[in-house]
């Protein structure tokens, strides 16, 4: 019981300290714009890539299109604040979640039937026609973009969202069910046979990672203030793909610190111009050349795996 | 009474290559029948057709009174059917205690919100699938890998891991895909004690494909032999032994090895 108690303290003190304090120290001067901008991106692509973990490191399927339920939640949840309503903020991104997730629910069932990268080539082409139907929609400003979006998002916000999207993968991964799901990468036919619905658990962990995706784009939206379709489109899947297997697919705390790094190191290297492009990269063959399992392989942070068996 | 698992003139072919052929068996509650013949004989492919890999063409596929056919492989293992497998199929990474908990998964009847918030039902399931797991981990031998990965496991423990996560589920009956594959004599020997004291230890229906003529003549009382996806020869090991078509297709291609 009292390592229950402790456990627990370690968790409202990773979800609220933060809270509390960084706006706290932006409001003493320490934590300055610039470096609150970028705490602030780390946090929206901390959502993403935990989210992208629990379908390509977790269930061990391949989706490549992170980015497109990313722009649908974006846009669902802009338009709903900013254009045709005036919603709050909150059931805005929800919804904006939730209509990722639908999508994302609606692609799995097809994708998922055949054993195999379908889901990949499904969510790669999904991805496009996100951008395609944004750029093509005149009423969210096609290429030209969306402004005006109110700035709702704050950096409390962001980090009570990356705590809930934390706190539900790692509930469900150290459970029945994402044992389940553990089963299908680790030998799909032993699971169908040994009686686990493969298709269900595909579906689950998909749709949920689908709606993170959404939540963190009404999360940018809003913190941008502009969208535009071109936000949405395959390079930032590449890049919350980059984050997960530099982290560690196989575990949240390594996505989690995937984002970290390499949000901050785009930063660190943004006198470099392009050629950070190429760092990034080339960082990324040499962690694959000496380290196949990301940073963090499959293990996890003390006060994420909590008391596991 | 009826047999509990009924299969009559089942079919199936790759392509234009037939690879069972008006397969017959019916297997009494708690028997032990052999299915025994040369590599490629069709063997595995009962199996697959069995628990749903593959659906049959044609025939009548029966288990415990209700008819299998058209029912995905999930389905058909919950209906009381598990199997290992010819190449071994454990989940590598996972730990050897959560392998065999993933063999009592139908255990796991809390939501996904449960799951998600924690419900006490979520506390109160998992620790009695982990006290389950364990037990089974005693029964076998395994307690001390408990926390090891599974691909970690020395091979024989490995084939004795993937028996231990069958019986997990509560099958009625098993089906084992060569569980001797690959052992030296003497693990042999353990192996069909292992599968001796299973069968009777759980009153199990058994069904087994082996190589090893040594294990299926000591274990089963009953023997198919296979070649060319049909049944040559049905009977006992003496019978099977001496049966002329049998040793001309498999025994003795042995010898000749």
């Amino acid at each position: 019981m009292k390592t229950q108690t402790k456990f627990f303290a370690k968790w409202a003190a990773f979800a609220l300290v933060p809270a509390v304090g960084v706006p706290l120290l932006r409001s003493m001067g320490i934590v300055n714009d610039y470096y609150h901008q970028v705490l602030m991106m780390i946090g929206v692509n901390a959502v993403l890539s935990v989210s992208l973990g629990l379908v390509n490191g977790f269930s061990g399927q391949f989706s490549l299109g992170h980015a497109g339920f990313m722009g649908i939640g974006a846009y669902i949840a802009a338009v709903l604040t900013s254009k045709a309503a005036a919603l709050p903020f909150l059931p805005a991104t929800i919804i904006g979640g939730l209509a990722a997730g639908v999508v994302g629910y609606g692609v799995g069932i097809p994708a998922f039937q055949v054993r195999g990268d379908y889901l990949a080539v499904i969510t790669l082409a999904l991805n496009m026609i996100v951008v395609n139907l944004a750029q093509n929609i005149n009423y969210v400003g096609g290429p030209r973009g969306f402004p005006g979006i109110i700035p709702f998002t704050n950096f409390p916000w962001i980090w009570l969202w990356l705590v809930l999207c934390i706190v539900v993968i790692r509930n469900l991964i150290f459970s029945g069910h994402g044992r389940a799901i553990m089963s299908i990468r680790e030998n799909e036919v032993a699971a169908q046979l040994g009686g686990i619905d493969v298709q269900k658990y595909k579906l689950v962990a998909f749709s949920i990672a689908c709606f993170f995706a959404g939540v963190a784009g009404s999360l940018s939206a809003h913190m941008l203030q502009f969208i535009a379709p071109q936000n949405f489109n395959i390079f930032k899947t590449f890049d919350i793909l980059v984050m997960v297997y530099l982290g560690g697919s196989g575990s949240i705390s390594g996505c989690l610190l995937g984002a970290i790094i390499w949000t901050a190191m785009l930063e660190a290297l943004r006198d470099l111009g392009v050629w950070r492009l190429v760092v990034g990269p080339i960082l990324l063959i040499v962690l694959m050349v000496f380290r196949q399992k990301g940073l963090f392989g499959a293990r996890e942070f003390s006060f994420v795996r909590g008391e596991q068996p | 009474m009826s047999a509990l698992l009924q299969i009559e003139d089942m079919s199936h072919a790759f392509g234009g290559v037939v690879a069972v052929k008006d397969f017959t068996l019916s297997v009494e509650e708690h028997e032990i029948v052999g299915l025994i013949g040369p590599n490629g004989a069709g063997k595995t492919t009962v199996f697959n057709l069995i628990t749903g890999v593959y659906r049959p063409r044609q025939g009548t596929l029966r288990f415990n009174g209700s008819s299998l056919l058209g029912l995905p492989p999930h389905l058909i293992a919950r209906k009381g059917i598990a199997r290992t497998f010819q190449t071994i199929r454990l989940y590598g990474d996972l730990s050897v205690l959560d392998n065999v908990s993933l063999g009592s998964h139908s255990l796991v009847t809390y939501g996904l919100m449960a799951a998600i918030l924690r419900l006490p039902v979520f506390h109160r399931t998992e620790e009695a699938i982990r006290k389950r797991a364990l037990a089974l981990l005693e029964m076998f031998g395994l307690l001390e890998y408990a926390g090891v990965p599974a691909n970690a496991l020395p091979y024989g423990l490995q084939r004795r891991l993937e028996m231990c996560r069958a019986l997990a589920s509560r099958p009625r009956m098993v089906l084992l895909d060569e569980p001797a594959a690959g052992m030296n004599p003497r693990e042999v020997q353990e192996m069909v004690e292992l599968i001796r004291w299973m069968h009777n230890e759980f009153s199990l229906t058994t069904v087994l494909i082996e190589h090893h003529m040594q294990l299926v003549m000591e274990v089963c009382p009953r023997i198919l032999a296979m070649d060319f996806g049909q049944v040559i020869a049905e009977g006992p090991p003496e019978y099977i032994q001496s049966h002329p078509r049998v040793v001309q297709a498999y025994l003795g291609t042995e010898e000749a090895v």
